[in-house]
């Protein structure tokens, strides 16, 4: 029992997986058979149909736009008719005029259709109208049933006095006699406390309004903080630093001193330079005082400390120097006077900033002081609001129930009211009166459902309810656009059968003329290519779309069988006429698959043939090369491809300009391109030859055979199944080869299927998914068959050396 | 047969190497000479099979990774596109380096064509009026063409009354001109409104394609041609060359060399050459940047792979990627692939190839059809079908940023390539499954041994002995799998901060092809192509093992 219960479970997670695996592929085919664009769709599947992207692609019809520039190309005897003689001309010109009457014809049988069906809709509508309009009305009710809240006991006359407030008209209502009876209980519950918040916030703004200036010139003076920090560092560290090394010289020059035997003539005055020293190394200190103040100038304040010691090391130095009659110290004591200068004025510098930096520091701390006092007012009272917003909160949780009911009871009697008055209307001239009760309806009971809590049963009904009640607007709009198509089809339909019939008189004698080299196009001729191309775009379609879309909308919402086989058929005869008149990009599609198979084709089968050549020595002879030969070129084929593509690109495109019909963008060139990788097919190769045995060509080379022969006559024919598989994996492997491709086409007709399909994946199709998937399904299907029935190979060919070892 | 065939290619050698492709004509020599020698020799009887293997071998493989190997070590790329010799032949030649003297003077031009019936042909004649001097243009001599097509010509104008030519005037206006036996007619002026007919054809079968290329030369070797003026007309003008050749004396290893140099020729002042640019130098002493040649690198665009900061950086994420990126690849898909493939191995289960045929659908599509699909219809930003239905409807989240997102581009390209990859390890799996023996089971079974240790102790182990080398060609292959990347990202989003095209998805190979086939910022062959050597060692390298690891070197040795 455990095991079958276990069983079933492997088989529901092995569906699921294989649905959550194939979904991809689900969801081509469908989006392929979708008439409308899947990529602007809300929904992901669509229950209109149509093959049309299918022969769009492979057998595009040759629709009105199509026929006109073809019939144009014939009058002007212009590119692909311009080899034709007069006679062909003239007959594919009549030809072209029968298919383009046909299409008008054709064109205006459709129109017919949506007439009828049109008038259908009406009558149902006239006939039916109590029908229609009673079960409109029954919708009402079913909402009316929906709306039977539970009476809650507390709080209804708060709840009213709060919907009094607010504009609601609450004398309809029986049981609220009085809306100022609850108006006491309202002002103490909710009343109060919203005048309280009001207070407040306006304090609150208040005080932001002061803080606001107080913060942006806290900021200013920040960043002129930074700036003098900055400003003294670069000032002071490296002269600092360089007044050190000086220091150390002046040591030096006192050392030197000693052992001179230079005499000093005069000596400067040496009490006054150690007196301006000693000042200055009290000064020293001041600034080292300043500097210690801020942990932004520790490095400074190292520094100066540091400088400070050598100082006095020099000083104390001095003072005990006792060969001062020497020379050298005579230039000591001129160094030091000037020494002490430049410190001194450097030292007045720097603490002159640092005085600027102290006024800063005081300003910020200031500001700091007062931002500090009225951002924690504000704070509380924030905290305050904040709790005064909660109790509103929770007042209003707590009257939400009376609310509820209240709300639902004036909403009920207004949809009694409309109800009342939609009951006497009669379709379908009064359709447009009831489109707007049911947008009252609508937005009643949409705005009513959003009151309730989210994700409650009676949201959900309520929603489901109205979701489709708009059906008089979605009639009334296909009705609409249904009389502007007509206004603009007429005037369209019959120029275009006027320049028809004009273009056609005048159509053989212009194609004779045009054949002697004077090319006129007939002024009928540009008319109705202008009627073709423009006029239908620019004024029939927009209203024949929104007509067979809301046709389509209608029938869904309505569910009536009765109308739907005609709504039905004014959407499809919409959507055929716009297939015969709409202008549609060419597409080369079948092209492509034709180039794919032919170089897949030619590849598949020169690789298969230079391979099995090749392979044979490798199985059969000895010679030097044999043992790593092929391990060589597998390796070697490891260079990635695409990099070989730089030379093969310079090549072709050299080899194009002398040899025709080869080089970039040729098929030809491309199939050059992928003749390079054959080491893998040949290792195959060789495999399968070693399995053929070799006394059956060695019999046959008693008898007399060359090597040669027995290749040919025995192993050949002995290895074509695996020959044979080569070549279609080839040919797989080619088809679905797509960089090389990529780089190597650059005519759109010369395009391979993957490339071409890359096209349909990019740029102004990016959102055709219609075609695109159409176009991967029909490249798609193909492939997977063949892979499918090759599955052993594939697999084999992978895992065998494996699975052996 | 096998003369005139050596002799064709040796032929066809030496035009190759004039043309300057040298590793393509060295190829070639190698080639006949194998050939040849093949041929000639018995002993080498076994290599003629292989003749037109070596054929496509030689040009398809060897020559490209020789040329690779070359470019790797050059600055090949935007700028630097022709040889030296190609690129002061254009400064000589080419109509962009000419400039028109206005000095004033307009001469106006008639066309005459020789008619075939009623159409008119592309042999045509030139009348120019000097004043009111007519004077018409000799045939032109080709100066310089490539492949059939006219790159430059140059014709002699004479007086028409010296020319020997006879006309016929009409209105004073010259109507006919008489060849020989053949017959010009008044065709075209681009002063006569009444000619404005036959001005497509004059433009596009006899300005465009020769006219345009021809240069004229007068008595006094002033030099014409027909140019666009700033309005847009076709004027016959005088121009001039900006560029001649000279002679320089220099000074090279103490010895004074006399070479060729290229001359401004307004300013008279040589052009340098530095780094492979040619440079030239302005009369207030300003050098810019003419044009560029192919000159040898050494050994930078190796280098600059760790000394350049704005490639280093990019590099190394994308060198991180890259291995990631296999890595992750192979984990997911033998994770998925293993456990369907455990699922599907119970003897008892019934439709086991149903499922097996259709979790194998992802493998045969065709991969690039696939990661197109999932490209445009599930991970597009605003489209696509992801974010439209399940982010949006089903979590009601914000649209994820699937192509400009590093993060979750990353996670769309792991999640299609483990979607494209598991069916694969999973077929592998199962048919190593399939070939541990039964006994081994219920030798374990009778020991009394858990499922999960049976799973550890003899399955897991058993199977990564076959599965292993599979593991390491699977890393190799997405290793490089360019197509996936390319195809679902195109290796974006972009880096920020870097001089080269790398993106947060891309990998060395898609790096690679963005450096030389994409020219957004510029192509780079030569930086391309040291990379693709990197990639060789990697791949090679790991290829090489996987050899080892499957004993396939025992078995072609066999």
């Amino acid at each position: 029992m455990v095991k079958k219960r276990r069983k079933i479970l492997t088989h529901v997670i092995l569906i699921l997986v294989c649905i959550v695996v194939l979904f991809p592929i689900v969801w081509v085919v469908s989006t392929s058979l979708r008439r409308d664009n899947a990529a602007f769709s809300t929904k992901m599947f669509s229950s209109r149909l149509t093959f049309q992207n299918y022969i769009d692609l492979l057998a595009p019809e040759k629709n009105g736009p199509r026929l006109v520039s073809d019939i144009d190309a014939l009058v002007l005897s212009a590119p692909p008719h311009d080899k034709a003689t007069v006679e062909e001309a003239n007959k594919l010109f009549s030809k072209d005029i029968q298919k383009f009457k046909e299409y008008i014809k054709e064109t205006e049988e459709l129109k017919m259709q949506i007439d009828k069906s049109i008038q259908a809709v009406r009558d149902y509508f006239e006939q039916n109208s109590d029908k229609l309009v009673s079960s409109f009305s029954n919708n009402l009710d079913s909402i009316v049933a929906t709306l039977n809240f539970e009476k809650p006991e507390e709080y209804l006359g708060v709840a009213a006095y709060e919907l009094y407030n607010n504009g609601v008209d609450l004398s309809t209502l029986s049981e609220i006699n009085d809306v100022f009876s609850g108006k006491n209980d309202w002002e103490r519950m909710i009343g109060d406390k919203k005048n309280q918040a009001e207070k407040l916030k306006t304090r609150i703004d208040e005080l932001t309004a002061i803080l606001e200036p107080l913060e942006k010139s806290y900021a200013s003076q920040q960043s002129q903080f930074t700036n003098q920090i900055n400003t003294i560092k670069t000032l002071l560290l490296p002269q600092l630093k360089e007044y050190s090394k000086v220091l150390n010289s002046l040591t030096q020059i006192l050392e030197s001193a000693k052992d001179s035997e230079a005499y000093a003539e005069f000596l400067p005055d040496e009490e006054f330079i150690m007196s301006k020293f000693t000042e200055t190394l009290s000064e020293i200190a001041n600034l080292k005082l300043e500097t210690e103040k801020y942990a932004d100038l520790q490095e400074i304040d190292t520094t100066v400390s540091e400088f400070q010691k050598l100082y006095r090391k020099v000083l104390s130095k001095w003072r005990n120097f006792s060969y001062k009659d020497k020379a050298p110290y005579s230039d000591f004591l001129n160094t030091v006077d000037a020494f002490t200068t430049n410190v001194a004025s450097t030292i007045k510098e720097s603490v002159l900033l640092l005085n600027q930096l102290n006024s800063t520091t005081q300003k910020m701390f200031e500001l700091q002081a007062q931002i500090n006092q009225q951002s924690s007012n504000a704070t509380k009272l924030k905290s305050q609001l904040d709790k005064l917003n909660n109790e509103i909160d929770e007042a209003y949780e707590k009257i939400s129930q009376a609310l509820v009911y209240l709300n639902a009871q004036v909403l009920k009697d207004q949809i009694l009211e409309i109800k009342d008055r939609v009951s006497s209307l009669s379709l379908p001239s009064q359709l447009q009166l009831l489109n707007i009760q049911s947008k009252r309806v609508f937005g009643l009971v949409t705005d009513f459902a959003a009151q309730l809590p989210e994700g409650s049963k009676e949201q959900k009904n309520l929603r489901a309810l109205v979701k489709n009640i708009d059906w008089p607007g979605t009639a009334k709009d296909m009705f609409t656009n249904y009389d502007l198509f007509v206004e603009n089809y007429e005037p369209y339909i019959s120029e275009l059968k006027m320049y028809l019939g004009e273009a056609e008189n005048q159509g053989s004698e212009f194609i004779t003329v045009s054949k002697t080299g004077i090319k006129v196009r007939p002024q009928s001729l540009e008319r109705l290519t202008d009627v073709v191309l423009s006029t239908y775009r620019n004024n029939v379609v927009p209203n024949m779309n929104v007509m067979s879309r809301k046709a389509t909308d209608l029938s869904d919402k309505l569910g009536l069988k009765d109308i739907s086989k005609s709504l039905k058929t004014i959407d499809g005869a919409a959507f055929r006429i716009d297939q015969i008149w709409q202008r549609k990009p060419d597409h080369y599609l079948l092209r492509w698959i034709m180039n794919s198979i032919i170089v897949a084709l030619s590849v598949s089968l020169i690789t298969t043939a230079v391979t099995a050549l090749a392979a044979y020595p490798f199985s059969r002879m000895r010679f030097k090369g044999r043992k790593y030969g092929i391990m060589f070129l597998l390796l070697i084929q490891m260079f990635p491809a695409i990099m070989y593509m730089i030379a093969i690109y310079t090549f072709l495109a050299f080899a194009g300009k002398y040899i025709p019909g080869f080089g970039l963008s040729k098929i030809s060139g491309l199939v050059f391109a992928y003749l390079g990788g054959i080491a893998y097919n040949m290792y195959l190769i060789k495999g399968y030859y070693d399995t053929i045995p070799d006394s059956l060509e060695e019999a046959a080379l008693i008898d007399g055979a060359t090597r040669w022969q027995t290749f040919v006559k025995i192993v050949l024919p002995l290895a074509s199944p695996i020959l044979a598989v080569i070549v279609i994996l080839t040919f797989m492997s080619t088809f679905n080869e797509f960089v090389l491709a990529k780089i190597i086409l650059q005519d759109v007709k010369q395009y391979t299927y993957a490339v071409g399909l890359y096209t349909f994946s990019t740029g102004p199709f990016e959102t055709e998914w219609g075609l695109f998937t159409a176009a991967a399904l029909i490249g798609m299907v193909p492939m997977v068959v063949l892979f499918l029935l090759m599955q052993k190979y594939i697999v084999g060919g992978l895992v065998s050396g494996a699975v052996k070892g | 047969m096998l003369t005139l065939f050596t002799v064709f290619s040796i032929f066809g050698g030496i035009f190759l190497l004039s043309r300057g492709f040298y590793e393509l004509s060295i190829t070639l020599f190698v080639l006949i000479f194998l050939i040849d020698f093949f041929i000639i020799n018995r002993k080498a009887y076994p290599y003629r099979y292989m003749i037109p293997a070596l054929i496509l071998l030689f040009i398809l493989v060897l020559y490209p990774i020789a040329f690779t190997i070359r470019t790797a070590f050059t600055n090949y790329g935007t700028g630097h596109i022709m040889t030296r010799q190609e690129v002061v032949e254009r400064l000589l030649v080419d109509p962009i380096y000419t400039y028109v003297i206005d000095d004033g003077k307009l001469y106006s031009y008639n066309i005459y064509v020789r008619y075939e019936g009623t159409q008119p042909t592309t042999d045509f004649k030139v009348i120019v009026y000097v004043g009111n001097n007519p004077y018409i243009a000799r045939d032109y001599r080709v100066l310089k063409s490539e492949a059939g097509e006219l790159i430059l010509g140059e014709a002699e104008l004479i007086k028409l009354s010296e020319s020997g030519l006879r006309f016929e005037r009409q209105n004073g206006r010259i109507e006919i001109i008489r060849d020989g036996k053949k017959l010009y007619k008044y065709f075209y002026s681009p002063d006569d409104l009444s000619t404005y007919i036959n001005e497509d054809f004059f433009k596009y079968s006899i300005l465009f394609p020769t006219l345009s290329k021809v240069e004229f030369t007068d008595s006094l070797l002033n030099r014409y041609s027909i140019r666009q003026d700033m309005e847009g007309r076709f004027t016959f003008s005088q121009i001039k060359h900006m560029y001649k050749l000279g002679l320089a004396e220099t000074v090279e290893k103490g010895k004074s060399v006399v070479k060729t140099v290229i001359i401004n020729t307004s300013t008279n002042k040589p052009l340098i050459e530095e780094n492979g640019t040619i440079y030239d130098v302005s009369e207030s002493g300003e050098k810019f940047a003419v044009a560029g040649y192919i000159s040898g690198y050494g050994f930078k665009n190796f280098t600059k792979i760790f000394t350049d900061p704005t490639i280093s950086g990019p590099f190394t994420k994308i060198f991180v990627w890259n291995f990631t990126w296999a890595a992750l690849s192979v984990l997911f898909t033998f994770v998925i692939g293993l456990i369907l493939a455990l699922v599907l191995n119970d003897p008892d289960l019934r439709g086991k190839t149903i499922y097996r045929s259709l979790l194998i659908i992802p493998w045969a599509i065709p991969a690039f059809i696939s990661v197109l699909i999932w490209k445009n219809g599930f991970f597009n930003e605003t489209y696509g079908i992801i974010n439209k239905f399940i982010v949006a409807q089903l979590f009601g989240g914000e649209p994820i940023k699937w192509m400009n997102d590093p993060f979750w581009a990353k996670v769309a390209v792991l999640t299609v390539n483990t979607w494209l990859g598991f069916p694969y390890m999973m077929v592998v799996t199962l048919g190593a499954l399939q070939s541990i023996p039964e006994d081994y089971y219920e030798a374990a079974s009778i020991d009394g041994a858990s499922k999960w240790q049976r799973f550890w102790k003899i399955t897991f182990p058993l199977l990564m002995t076959t599965v292993a080398p599979l593991l390491v060609g699977s890393f190799a292959f997405n290793f490089n799998n360019f197509g996936n990347i390319y195809l679902l990202t195109g290796g974006g989003p972009a880096m920020p901060n870097t001089t080269t095209p790398a993106g947060s998805t891309d990998i060395l190979i898609s790096y690679t092809y963005k450096l030389a086939f994409e020219g957004g910022r510029g192509q780079d062959f030569g930086f391309a192509s040291a990379i693709s050597i990197i990639i060789f060692f990697i791949v090679g390298g790991l290829s090489f093992i996987n050899f080892r690891l499957s004993g396939s070197f025992e078995e072609v040795n066999r």
